[in-house]
């Protein structure tokens, strides 16, 4: 076995290797030319400063202008940076377990549960960016709007009704609207998390059936059996998951990345600048989240 | 007997507690149908109220007399069939072409340990993460004169004019992304494929080389029977956001005869559109949710039909340890 491997490491490429390479081809093209391209086009551009005169696209090199401009210059760029990082953490983290519990949940065999999981799936049918932007041009002549997803708006009336029938009952009062309250937070979140209770009730179902009746047969409670069976087991979805949301959240309609949008209308040249850093930003923070939970993930081998 | 009463205890103790978990799952499970049916009821039941009994007060969610006559007037110039087909053609080939290759892709990065392979699942980290946007420009101009990645240049040497094809307004601008593992989200599935694969028992693959199977036998054979809910479910995502899309095609597909139905309802469902003067505000908005309802309904089609695959054909008989 050891000389065997050794024997292996002289080789420069292996017959591994090019049959992995084979599989990874396709890819490897289009990041190639369909990705690296008009990144690093975009990257050039980000180093000048472009008009548009009547011979098309006029270019002045101006260096790392753009970059110090939005990192010192543009207060409002640093500022939106810096607001989404601090709201995004919790959100991420909320929408998380809430997924994880109700996946868990629509996991289980009960009546109506065909209609709770179509029910979870519509965000994301109903999720298109036309079917939000016309709901919000459409419902400015009822004035329901103002949070920036009209859907979600409409769902804290929904959840506005939830919370008065708590109230209705009277006792515990204070409590239970700070509770309600919480609720209806929580919930105005169903419409941003119908991929991650997709993933994990595909992980779920995953999971071997014969490990639960090992389990049963041992006499292990079910707490024992989610934290020994489920969560070790589910955890590369938990990894996809987080990595999803994280970038999900950065990549949605927030400020920067309407910042970014507006920008590329008339100023390419900082909005490559823009975007650039904020791609690095999450970058990082993707590959640092990486770091961590894929140390913990566990494989069934 | 005390030991007895005990047990009786316990007993009820965890009836209870079971009694208590029903209800509270009930309450999640209606709060979240709440949150997300609202604003799809309130679409479709406006969408059959007679717009000039959208703000009458006496509706409170059941109109009055339902009509289809939105949906009428609302056909009358939406071309509804025309624009599905499109969108039918983009959404199946390009789901086709990713589902294909982002699972290869995936599972030459959970199986194969090849040199660069870390550096490979960065790269596709990367298409995810950067916004869209950024690519938008270059790519306008890469389109509009397509040399086939560098093969049009090096034959335009020869000929003395490079060969180059204006793509822009064609459904290529879909299938090729697709094709090569950057469309619409393709690195979230081969991510997705990646850790599923990862997740299967080497066992069963060693099984089919030791009976002389080659890579790509092991693959089509083993892998994907086996990961069928993973296929079905990646199929299902990758449809309904090619459907969904309104970003590429704004950018490259905006001829008004080619456009995908989502960014047609866009460009018909606007005031200033001629189509609409002297349609009523109340009329405008009853028959943008006609048209909405029109354009996603086949994804809902879609949906049920795969869903019995998606959620109840998971048995993994095939695998034991």
């Amino acid at each position: 076995m050891k000389k065997e491997k050794k024997k292996r490491t002289y080789k420069l490429i292996t017959r591994t290797d090019i049959i992995g390479y084979l599989f990874v081809l396709p890819f490897l093209i289009g990041f190639l030319f369909l990705f690296l391209k008009p990144m690093v086009t975009s990257v050039i551009y980000s180093f000048h400063k472009i008009t548009f005169g009547e011979s098309g696209m006029i270019m002045e090199k101006v260096g790392l202008e753009n970059y110090r401009y939005a990192l010192f210059g543009d207060a409002k760029f640093f500022k939106e940076l810096l607001t989404i990082g601090g709201t995004v953490v919790v959100k991420i983290l909320v929408i998380m377990f809430m997924s994880i519990f109700v996946a868990l949940l629509l996991n289980q065999k009960f009546p109506g549960r065909l209609f709770f999981r179509t029910v979870m799936f519509l965000p994301v049918i109903f999720g298109a960016d036309t079917i939000l932007k016309l709901f919000i041009e459409t419902d400015a002549y009822q004035s329901l709007s103002g949070s920036s997803n009209a859907f979600v708006s409409v769902g804290q009336s929904a959840t506005g009704f939830l919370q008065e029938l708590i109230q209705s009952f009277g006792f515990f009062s204070d409590m239970m609207s700070t509770f309600s309250e919480y609720a209806k937070k929580i919930f105005d979140l169903t419409w941003e998390m119908g991929i991650q209770v997709i993933l994990f009730i595909v992980g779920l179902q995953a999971i071997p059936s014969y490990l639960y009746e090992v389990c049963e047969m041992e006499g292990a409670t079910k707490w024992e059996t989610f934290w020994k069976i489920t969560f070790p087991l589910l955890s590369p979805t938990i990894l996809l998951c987080l990595i999803y949301t994280v970038i999900e959240n950065f990549n949605s309609s927030n400020e920067v990345v309407k910042m970014i949008s507006e920008n590329m209308g008339h100023r390419i040249h900082y909005a490559c600048a823009q975007t650039w850093l904020y791609s690095i930003i999450v970058f990082l923070l993707v590959m640092i989240i990486y770091g961590i939970v894929s140390r913990k993930t566990v494989y069934l081998d | 007997m005390a030991h007895k009463k005990e047990m009786t205890a316990k007993k009820a103790a965890s009836v209870s507690s079971a009694v208590f978990y029903k209800i509270f799952r009930l309450f999640v499970l209606i709060g979240i149908s709440y949150v997300v049916l609202y604003p799809i009821l309130t679409m479709i039941l406006q969408s059959i109220t007679l717009p000039t009994d959208l703000f009458s007060s006496s509706r409170v969610w059941i109109p009055d007399n339902p009509t289809f006559t939105n949906f009428t007037h609302c056909l009358k110039y939406f071309k509804y069939g025309e624009h599905v087909w499109i969108t039918v053609q983009i959404a199946a080939i390009s789901t086709l072409c990713q589902v294909a290759v982002s699972s290869l892709v995936g599972y030459g990065l959970a199986r194969y340990r090849f040199k660069g392979n870390t550096l490979v699942f960065m790269m596709v980290i990367l298409t995810i993460i950067v916004p869209v946007q950024t690519a938008q420009i270059p790519m306008y101009v890469d389109y509009q004169k397509f040399d086939f990645f560098g093969i049009g240049k090096v034959i335009g040497w020869f000929t003395g004019t490079p060969l180059t094809v204006n793509l822009l307004n064609t459904k290529w601008v879909y299938y090729i992304p697709a094709m090569l593992g950057v469309g619409i989200n393709s690195g979230l599935y081969i991510f997705l494929f990646r850790q599923f694969f990862k997740g299967m028992p080497k066992d069963l693959e060693d099984a089919g080389r030791v009976d002389g199977c080659n890579a790509l036998q092991v693959y089509l054979r083993i892998m994907v029977p086996n990961t069928k809910p993973v296929f079905v479910t990646v199929a299902l995502l990758s449809a309904i956001f090619y459907w969904n899309d309104s970003v590429i095609s704004g950018m490259f597909l905006n001829i008004t005869e080619n456009m995908p139905i989502m960014l047609y309802t866009e460009f018909i469902m606007d005031p200033s559109y001629t189509g609409y003067t002297g349609v009523t505000p109340e009329q405008f908005k009853a028959e943008t949710y006609v048209a909405l309802l029109l354009a996603v309904a086949p994804l809902m089609i879609l949906y049920i039909i795969c869903q019995k695959f998606f959620t109840e054909c998971m048995d993994r008989s095939g695998i034991k340890g």
